[in-house]
């Protein structure tokens, strides 16, 4: 029958083959397995366990496989460093592209507001109606140079500098 | 010149300090995967791949651990995948007819080779922690704080793993048959169940 000391004595044969054990606990261990045949036996299974995995190493390969081993280890390193390369290349080269395209897209393809409503007939109307209320006095026999003069004047301009811009040109006129 | 002190130069632009620590550790890293997988090609494809991990990842290692520690537990992720990937199957294929002698003695079944295959045997249907455990434990005689670290556990842990590794080698050894064999002639107490009556 195995007693709780059997399951400290366990626990100690493989701490004694493992790391060894102090003097008391050595003492100990020896006295329970004088006395208990099962774990007498235990010990000497796990001492031959111990001593069998020490035997049981695999092969260990000859020459030719660690010259092997170092060459093929020193080709695989540059291919990744190649690899490696490359892809930060391909990354460097992606990031202008990127760029040069965005650059393009803002210069080329962003509306500017201000040339749309005068390139519609409707909206220059309207935009002109306005300018007339907001600057000054409006007649048919200046419209047409007012047209043709805010149509230059509007566009980038704030509303003051544009009223700035017609009464310097009325007085240009006048 | 410490592993350390080669990393340093390596992070400095010294390519031979990562040959030097190649040449330091290949061998028993080899050893200790082979160990595992045994497949001597495989053992040296996972063993290079792990090196080309560490080359890739020394400049951002933080040294919190040691470099060893930091390789072995890369190599044994490395083996984990690779053995989930082949989900390779225990192997046991004795020859049951073969028993030993009743008489056989301890020192007889020291230096047989069934031993060391009965061994082999029972270390492939460990479960991976106590299997892993007990090689770097056995092999590389690696401290149980070196493993826990390379296996991300406690020493506690490494430790419990190791005892239930032996215990249950022990049990899965020839040692049951031999046990059993000569319990039938009434010869050996089982230790599992205590004195023949």
């Amino acid at each position: 029958m195995r007693t709780i000391e059997c399951a400290r004595a366990e626990k100690f044969i493989i701490e004694d083959l493992d790391e060894r054990l102090d003097a008391d606990r050595k003492n100990w261990l020896e006295h329970h397995i004088a006395a208990c045949e099962p774990c007498a036996r235990i010990q000497a299974e796990t001492q031959v366990l111990f001593h069998t995995a020490q035997l049981c190493n695999p092969p260990i390969p000859g020459a030719e496989f660690w010259d092997s081993y170092d060459s093929t280890l020193e080709a695989r390193i540059r291919e990744t460093e190649l690899l490696n390369r490359s892809s930060y290349n391909w990354k460097i080269a992606g990031t202008f592209l990127a760029a040069a395209i965005s650059a393009f897209v803002v210069f080329c393809f962003i509306p500017d507001p201000a040339r749309d409503a005068i390139d519609d007939p409707q909206h220059a109307t309207i935009l002109m109606e306005e300018l007339n209320m907001a600057l000054g006095p409006s007649s048919q026999e200046t419209l047409p140079f007012q047209v043709q003069d805010l149509t230059i004047e509007v566009r980038g301009l704030k509303q003051d500098d544009i009223a700035v811009n017609w009464f310097e040109v009325e007085e240009e006129h006048g | 010149m410490n592993d350390d002190d080669l990393v340093q130069q390596f992070r400095n632009g010294r390519k031979d300090a990562f040959s030097e620590l190649v040449k330091r550790y290949a061998k028993p890293l080899t050893m200790t995967i082979l160990r595992l997988v045994r497949d001597q090609e495989e053992a040296k494809d996972i063993s290079q791949t792990v090196f080309l991990k560490v080359y890739e990842g020394l400049p951002g290692f933080m040294m919190a651990s040691s470099f060893k520690t930091w390789l072995y537990s890369i190599a044994l992720n490395a083996v984990r995948d690779h053995l989930r990937v082949k989900k390779r199957s225990p192997v046991a294929d004795y020859d049951f007819d073969d028993f030993p002698d009743e008489s056989a003695s301890v020192p007889d079944l020291l230096d047989s080779a069934r031993m060391r295959k009965s061994l082999r045997d029972a270390l492939e249907q460990l479960p991976e922690k106590q299997k892993v455990t007990f090689s770097l434990r056995i092999y590389e005689n690696m401290d149980y704080k070196q493993i826990a670290a390379v296996m991300g556990g406690t020493e506690g842990g490494a430790r419990g793993n190791f005892f239930q590794a032996v215990k249950t080698l022990r049990q899965k050894m020839l040692f049951s048959e031999a046990r059993d064999f000569a319990n039938d002639n009434g010869r050996v107490p089982d230790p599992e169940k205590g004195r023949p009556s």
